[in-house]
């Protein structure tokens, strides 16, 4: 057998080799002195590289260690919930996209409905002479109550007439206070919402629900009117307006224009105001 | 399975925590139990250590990696599965240690310098006789030509004849088939065995 070359004494070292092949080798090197020695070098080379683990150990490294892990770590690994896995994290993204469609579906099925409603609004208009200034999605109707039953107003009035309101608001930001007055031609002023009985107090306008609809006030008002015109008065407000501050704006109007019969502006900022026209007269 | 480990490891039957395996230990340590960890630490501490220092040849990172090794366990024992491989679990995370610590520290430039001072202390005792200083010089060469090796035939080589694992068991750590083993076994000695004799010359 020829001697070992340097690869095959390292394979026959790390044991790479069939055992036929080590049997052989192991039988050479024992009759060569060549291969014992390369043989030697390999075994001194795999000597030193022995670790001696005995002078790596230290009580305190290890004292270290343990010191360094104290219980209150250990008790917060402890409370740490298992790893969520990919799977469940897909499916909680899925579950979060589907909502997020189903809820943006729905909000704008909810625009739309508003948009609808919105087209029909436009269309609307005050019936009878009743003319809506300012804002066209605001409107007053008016019932007298003749012998227990409501009527809805049309063009007259009685002189005694106990008048109930009804009033709608479509605007897109529906408004949050309402007064509701009449003017006679002779700048007497009536008032229903606010009631208004002592000159001493200011009331304000009354409060409402800022929703779009059509909603009923509660009481019914009854006045004692002259026979003439008569202006029915709403004014629509985003703020509340004061009763002393509206008679003095009417009572200024009319003195400088007292030709005027009905009152169609007022120059209130924020404010709609709808006035509507009626005729008292005595009923034959 | 699991069940069967959790019963061995119950608080009542494992009192002395030395005398639990290596998986029960782990166990005990998810639960909380320090003194489980320590018995694990001391079990294998010299092992991590003195592998880990060899790699990198510097005794100071190879302990500063046994420290993040077992720190790392620690932290992750709850993870640990019970399969019986955890001697295979600990060198696969201190391989990977000495990896970051070779990059973080450029322990390939100092490693020749900081070996060379080492050794040489150990060496110039004046006792010393005179095969222990043949000893200690050959040992420095073939410690000084390991860390120049490639980290596969390395780390075969460290778990082979350092630890003095079978091939078997340090292919079985690493996770590679044996065959390949003996072939990074095999080329790692021939390579060291090539250096030592051109330096020797």
């Amino acid at each position: 057998m020829k001697c070992l070359n340097e690869s095959q004494m390292s394979r026959y070292f790390s044991g790479d080799i069939s055992r036929r092949e080590a049997e052989a080798f192991g039988k050479h090197i024992t009759s060569c002195q060549r291969c014992l020695s390369l043989g030697n070098e390999f075994s001194q080379i795999a000597t030193q590289l022995k670790s001696d683990n005995a002078a790596y150990h230290s009580g305190a490294e290890i004292h270290k260690i343990v010191t360094i892990i104290d219980v209150g770590k250990a008790n917060t690994i402890s409370i740490r919930g298992p790893r969520i896995d990919r799977m469940r994290a897909l499916w909680a993204v899925a579950a979060a996209l589907i909502a997020g469609f189903v809820v943006g579906a729905i909000w704008l099925g909810v625009k739309k409905k508003d948009a609808d409603t919105a087209d029909v609004n436009d269309q609307f208009h005050a019936r009878a002479d009743g003319a809506p200034n300012g804002d066209t999605f605001v409107s007053l109707q008016i019932f007298e109550n003749k012998n227990g039953t409501y009527q809805r107003v049309s063009d007259t009035i009685s002189p005694s007439a106990s008048l109930a309101f009804k009033y709608k608001d479509y605007s897109r930001h529906p408004y949050r206070y309402l007064m509701i007055l009449a003017v006679d031609e002779t700048a007497g002023i009536f008032w229903y919402y606010p009631s208004y009985i002592d000159a001493l107090t200011n009331p304000q306008s009354i409060s409402l629900r800022a929703q779009k609809g059509e909603f009923q006030l509660p009481d019914e008002v009854s006045h004692k009117y002259t026979p003439g015109l008569i202006d029915m008065i709403a004014i629509f407000s985003r703020t509340p307006l004061h009763v002393q501050a509206i008679e003095q704006d009417i009572a200024r109007r009319m003195k400088l224009r007292p030709d005027v019969k009905r009152l169609e502006q007022f120059n209130i900022r924020g404010a709609a105001h709808y006035v509507k026209t009626l005729k008292v007269e005595t009923k034959k | 399975m699991m069940e069967r480990k959790l019963k061995l490891v119950s608080e009542e039957h494992s009192q002395d925590a030395f005398s639990n395996s290596d998986d029960e230990l782990m166990l005990l340590s998810a639960a909380g139990r320090v003194d489980a960890f320590e018995a694990l630490v001391a079990r294998h501490y010299a092992m991590v250590c003195a592998t880990a220092s060899q790699y990198l040849g510097d005794d100071g990172l190879g302990k500063d990696v046994a420290q993040d090794t077992f720190l790392s366990i620690w932290n992750h024992c709850r993870h640990y599965v019970p399969a019986g491989r955890f001697k295979s679990y600990l060198v696969k995370v201190m391989f990977n240690f000495c990896h970051m610590m070779a990059r973080s520290h450029k322990a390939d430039r100092n490693r020749k310098e900081s070996f060379h001072r080492e050794q040489i202390t150990r060496i110039s005792t004046p006792d010393a006789p005179l095969d222990v200083l043949m000893r200690s010089e050959m040992g420095r060469l073939v410690q000084e030509q390991l860390v120049r090796l490639p980290q596969k035939e390395r780390k075969v080589l460290l778990l082979r004849y350092g630890q003095g694992m079978s091939i078997a068991e340090a292919a079985d750590l690493m996770d590679i088939p044996i065959g390949t083993a003996k072939s990074h076994a095999a080329r790692g000695l021939k390579r060291l065995h090539k250096k030592l004799k051109r330096k020797s010359v």
